[in-house]
């Protein structure tokens, strides 16, 4: 049996196909068009694991964009789904934190189920769009962000307000001549600090998973891992563990009704663009 | 200059925003409310723009018609034209984060005093023009500075009434008790000194008498038809529901009117509660609204809750306190309205210190969750962080703390604010909501 997890989140469409591991993985941007490209994705992942989608036993779709995702069986939030996804891969995990490109959330995990979670709301700053735009001013790529900030020496402070008002002040930290390495790691200090004290309402417990986008820059990282004064597990791919908890909570769905007798809940299952007018 | 348009472009219209009623007593709530803003210009009648104190009694004694901004400001964000009084307050330079309530009245006074007239689009007419105003140190300090604003935008005089609340952690020591009731029997006669002194005219203490016992039978049927409802399974008097109906407790009290409607309100629940009538088929989730203002913009999440089966089956926001028993020998009506509020603290106190939590717990209002969770049989419990009310969120974590620590049930934030729809985001809601049934549904599904 092969079950499908699709995020759509704000910024990339993540899709995996799963048996007992996952055999087919594929990340694509989100985009405005997000309505076709989920289905594009969707097809890729397909192909890649070689299988019709005739065979897929069950579809869960979560992240922002999940009621736009007509071939889905069922929709689940990502909270649900992060949560799953996160204690599968690390089953003493407590608490996950997830920077994806629009918004940053804490979950609280007690024997893999949620008991708590936070979320910033319509806000940038603290997210993985705050850092887009930061590179785009400075002409720097994302990716390598992360690595250049921990030759920092001596970080500068930016504010974490506003999106905004930071790459002001930023543009004009590296007019004075501050190494670019030092105004990063001010810049992922204050996405650390905001973020750690959105989720401390939680009241932050060891073992801390970091998700999203954002775990994949390791200065970001670092500097949570100060905040709350241990060190914290990064996921292999953390871009995935969404879709990978959407698959799984698919599963367990379609195993538990065939254990009981039950039939599967099924939705539409169309493969094809969602659009406004259907 | 001729106003151009585009014939393009529409701007959205706003959809139903208020939730269902699901009780009678409900539905008569807006009809009082039109009835307050009406009379302040059909009656005749001096008029006082009064922040909430507890005091009504005092003005229904004094023939006096108080005007509640707080009230206004909540009726302009269900009707959705709050946010241009807003924007004029900004525009004074109030900052966007102090209280939207005050906000929305601060720019209906400044632009009042631009247009020489009352903002046409105000709701119900208006807030009536005022001979004086009162503000009070009641839940937080805004409420000085935001009364004595008004009193220099509508240019009559202003009028500080300090009412702290009784002092938690010494609430049993009879020293502190004596020097709080001198104090506050000191602000109470201050105020009537105010209203005399402006009207010309003496307090009729038999009246006010008549008046402050009426209020206390209120206060009695108020505070037993909400416990009622909470306990009942299923509840037949949703949160929502609950949000409306305080409005008679806090904005008419003393009068006939009041009293009428909470017995009625007592009545309903009393018979819904009998013959076991519920709110919505199947409580699949029963939930508690457990701090931190109602969104006035958008009461109707409370119906796409109900969708999902789940209600509110209680909010610990507006809350009437364990009542006091007043002995008839306080003959004094002023005593009898410092002897209770002090009473109703030690009540508190004692419903606190059950929990093992005395001496924490300070506001005279606002109710601990932690309280009602196992009684009114609650499976989740939703906050409200308001981006413009510190009262009502400050202490949100420590509760929501001591519900991880002592129950097994989860507690979600929501943000946004009373009356500011700009902080309001719908899908966020909905998402959260949605993360929330499912987070019980699992929950359930364990068997914790």
């Amino acid at each position: 049996m092969y079950f499908v997890g699709v995020d759509l989140g704000s910024t990339m469409t993540k899709v995996v196909i799963m048996d007992e591991a996952v055999l087919a993985c594929v990340i694509g941007p989100t985009g405005a068009e997000h309505r076709r490209l989920a289905y594009k994705v969707m097809e890729e992942t397909l192909r890649q694991a070689n299988l019709p989608f005739d065979e897929i036993s069950y579809v869960v779709a979560t992240g922002y964009g999940r009621i736009n995702v007509p071939f889905a069986d069922k929709q689940i939030t990502e909270i649900t789904c992060h949560a799953k996804g996160v204690s599968s891969l690390f089953p003493t995990v407590r608490t996950a934190i997830d920077i994806g490109g629009q918004d940053a959330k804490g979950i609280k995990i007690a024997n893999g189920r949620v008991v708590g979670f936070v979320m910033n709301d319509k806000c940038a700053a603290g997210t993985g769009r705050f850092l887009e735009v930061i590179a785009n001013d400075l002409g720097v790529r994302l990716e390598e962000m992360g690595e250049l900030s921990l030759n920092s020496k001596s970080r500068v402070g930016i504010s974490s307000t506003c999106t905004v008002f930071a790459a002001q002040e930023v543009v004009s930290r590296i007019a004075e001549g501050t190494p670019i390495e030092d105004v990063l790691a001010g810049l992922h200090e204050a996405i650390a600090s905001r973020v750690y004290r959105m989720v401390e309402r939680l009241k932050i417990e060891r073992d801390v998973v970091v998700t999203g986008g954002v775990a994949k820059n390791i200065g970001v990282v670092k500097a949570l891992e100060e905040h709350v004064g241990f060190p914290v597990l990064v996921t292999e791919e953390p871009l995935l563990t969404g879709a990978i908890g959407a698959a799984l909570l698919g599963k367990e769905l379609t195993l538990n009704a065939l254990e009981s007798g039950r039939p599967i809940e099924r939705g539409a299952r169309r493969l094809e663009e969602a659009t406004f007018f259907k | 200059m001729s106003e151009q348009k585009n014939p393009e472009v529409t701007q959205e219209v706003p959809k139903r925003t208020s939730a269902k009623k699901w009780t009678e007593s409900a539905k008569k709530v807006r009809g009082l409310v039109r009835d307050m803003y009406v009379r302040a210009f059909t009656e005749g009648k001096p008029v006082a723009w009064v922040m909430f104190t507890l005091v009504n009694e005092l003005f229904v004694a004094m023939d006096i018609v108080p005007v509640y901004p707080e009230n206004f400001a909540g009726l302009c964000a269900t009707k959705r034209v709050g946010n241009p009084f807003i924007d004029r307050a900004e525009a004074d330079g109030f900052s966007n984060v102090s209280c939207s309530y005050a906000r929305i009245g601060l720019g209906y006074a400044a632009l009042w005093k631009d247009m020489g007239e009352i903002p046409p689009f105000a709701p119900d007419g208006g807030m009536a023009k005022p001979i004086m105003t009162v503000g009070s140190s009641l839940v937080c300090d805004t409420r000085y500075k935001w009364f004595q604003t008004y009193s220099r935008y509508m240019d009559v005089p202003y009028y500080a009434f300090d009412m702290p609340s009784p002092p938690a952690a010494t609430v049993y020591r009879p020293d502190v008790r004596e020097q709080y009731i001198k104090y506050n029997l000191a602000q109470l006669q201050g105020l009537v000194n105010f209203m005399e002194e402006r009207l010309g005219k003496k307090m009729d203490w038999d009246k006010l008498d008549e008046i402050v016992r009426r209020g206390e039978k209120t206060y009695v049927l108020w505070y037993d038809a909400y416990m009622l409802a909470g306990r009942a399974v299923p509840c037949p008097f949703p949160a929502e529901d609950s949000f409306n109906c305080f409005v008679p407790a806090f904005f008419l009290m003393g009068k006939v009117e009041a009293l009428d409607f909470y017995q009625g309100l007592y009545d309903e629940i009393k018979y819904k509660v009998d013959n076991k009538m519920g709110s919505i088929p199947e409580e699949k989730y029963r939930l508690l609204w457990g701090g931190g203002l109602p969104p006035w913009h958008t009461m109707q999440i409370f119906n796409y809750v109900e969708e999902q089966g789940a209600l509110f089956v209680f909010q610990s926001t507006y809350l009437p306190l364990r009542p006091a028993d007043i002995p008839d020998r306080i003959t004094n009506p002023l005593e009898r309205m410092v002897y209770g509020r002090y009473e109703t603290a030690i009540n508190r106190a004692e419903d606190d210190k059950k929990l093992g939590l005395f001496g924490l717990c300070n506001f005279v209002g606002l109710g601990n969750p932690l309280l009602f969770v196992d009684e009114f049989k609650v499976d989740g419990v939703v906050m409200h962080w308001l981006r413009s009310c510190r009262g009502t969120t400050i202490g949100q974590v420590y509760q929501k703390n001591l519900l991880e620590e002592r129950t097994s049930i989860p507690t979600l934030f929501l943000e946004s604010d009373m009356c500011d729809i700009r902080d309001y985001f719908e899908a966020d809601w909905k998402m959260k909501l949605n993360a929330l049934f499912e987070t019980m549904e699992a929950r359930k599904r364990a068997g914790s």
